[in-house]
């Protein structure tokens, strides 16, 4: 169950409320570091890569916020039940963010040397691998902030789709390499930012498991229970 | 798993009136031996009211009916053969104010042992006096001023000395309302630990308002609202994630 209404110490709300905000406030700018880290590789263009890398700066700051925000919670308001899931979930959801942001960086580093290179084309699979793994993210960030269960298990099914692709992108990329060896550096910084992606799909399959522990206060059952189904 | 315990006390729709005010609706609730129960909910919601049904303190109170079945050992308490002042001394009880006699130490304790015809001779009592205190964590702060009077004691130390005068008539079942509301945190902490400890051999249940502490202290815990059980259950499960809404709303404070 969730629970929208307000608590009758009114500040109470506005401290989950505040920290709901700040973990959006991170994924706003984590999305957009994403984004521009994968047009930096379909458009094979440098031009955002340190923009990017210094980006990363205030999403690390929001990080803090948000784990200093949980313990002043924690401490003045002794959350339990659903208000302590809350709370317990965003301290996670947050280090996945951070850690998306620092996925979409190390990318942007990648990038930077791929864009020295020629572009490598006739990689057939790479537009729906970053907008698949884009949209899962969105995904479970609109999964968390409507507490849509439904939403959530469909992100969570969607791993599977992501890591097929990457394995798809990764054959294509070796089958490459091997008919020209010349392509062997870019390649191979490729093969790290499509993993950086892949595990950016990850996080966003563990936020999905967060937001569905807020929701059902179970870690595991509903998620394998559904991918029984 | 939950470890199943013997049930100690059981009701059966229990009611309660104050003339013509229903302060309990058909409660049917278990209470598990050597085990602390906690009854949590709103002021008015009956958790009191029940209390005193184990004891059978209602019974003092003018124009309260009590109907409905309460054993205790599967043995109607209210059956007209039940010996009342035999009841509370299975069943004792400790209030919210600490309410030593206006006796010594030594007195406060010994007095009941004394009426019961508990002991021999005077080194019985004292055996029984001093053991009390020992499980009520009290013996070392006081054993040098025994005839001091009970009153001269901190609100903490007096609230562990209504305990052990509890326990010094070797009852099953412990009654606690609201026993650290009136103490510090540092007393309420020590009259925490020696429920940790008594629940080894007594049942006890507690009413509190303190959802923390009926979190810390309780095994199982039972939430009323306006008379009614709204939810029994493991306390680990009632305040991590209750079945009923109303416990939810209730614990996270969206009503009071």
């Amino acid at each position: 169950m969730s629970d929208e209404r307000e608590h009758i110490v009114r500040s109470f709300s506005e401290d989950l409320n505040q920290l709901k905000n700040l973990i959006l406030k991170m994924a706003g700018l984590v999305e957009n570091q994403l984004q521009l880290s994968l047009n930096s590789i379909i458009e094979h263009s440098s031009k955002d890569c340190n923009k990017i890398i210094k980006g990363d700066n205030a999403i690390d700051k929001l990080h803090i916020e948000v784990q200093n925000s949980v313990e002043r919670i924690i401490t003045l308001r002794q959350p339990i039940s659903l208000d302590l899931r809350n709370v317990l979930a965003a301290m996670q959801i947050a280090k996945e963010l951070e850690r998306v942001g620092d996925l979409a960086v190390n990318s942007a580093r990648r990038a930077l040397i791929i864009t020295q290179h020629a572009k490598i084309e006739n990689l057939y699979d790479l537009d729906e691998y970053f907008t698949t793994t884009k949209n899962v993210l969105r995904e479970a960030l609109d999964a968390y902030v409507k507490n849509d269960l439904e939403l959530a298990r469909q992100v969570w099914n969607k791993d599977d789709l992501i890591d097929e692709l990457y394995a798809k992108l990764f054959k294509q990329l070796l089958d490459q390499m091997n008919n020209d060896k010349k392509i062997a550096v870019p390649a191979i910084h490729l093969s790290f930012a499509l993993k950086n992606i892949e595990r950016i799909g990850d996080h966003a399959t563990n936020i999905a498991e967060d937001i569905s522990f807020i929701l059902t206060a179970d870690r595991n059952m509903h998620m394998s229970e559904h991918k029984k189904d | 798993m939950e470890k199943k315990g013997k049930i100690k006390i059981t009701t059966k729709k229990l009611c309660v009136f104050y003339s013509e005010k229903q302060a309990l609706f058909d409660v049917n609730f278990s209470i598990n031996e050597r085990e602390t129960t906690a009854l949590i909910g709103p002021s008015g919601c009956g958790k009191s009211s029940l209390l005193r049904c184990f004891n059978r303190m209602n019974d003092i109170i003018e124009n309260c009916l009590v109907t409905g079945n309460i054993d205790i050992d599967n043995i109607d308490i209210n059956a007209p053969d039940i010996d009342i002042v035999k009841l509370r001394t299975r069943v004792g009880m400790v209030f919210q104010k600490p309410n030593p006699f206006p006796k010594s130490i030594f007195d406060n304790i010994s007095y009941g042992p004394k009426i019961h015809g508990m002991a021999q001779n005077k080194l019985g009592l004292e055996e029984i006096v001093e053991k009390s205190l020992r499980q009520a964590g009290l013996w070392d702060e006081v054993k040098d001023r025994l005839n001091q009077p009970g009153t001269s004691l901190s609100g903490g130390q007096q609230q562990r000395l209504c305990i052990a005068r509890a326990i010094a008539v070797k009852p099953e079942i412990i009654l606690m309302d609201e026993p650290c509301s009136a103490l510090d945190p540092i007393a309420t902490a020590t009259i925490e630990a020696l429920m940790d400890e008594l629940k080894k051999e007594f049942t006890i249940v507690i009413v509190t308002h303190n959802m923390q502490q009926a979190a810390r202290v309780s095994q199982k815990t039972a939430f009323f609202h306006l008379g009614n059980l709204i939810e029994l259950g493991p306390t680990e499960q009632i305040f991590t994630n209750p079945t009923i809404e109303k416990t939810q709303d209730y614990i996270t404070g969206r009503f009071g």
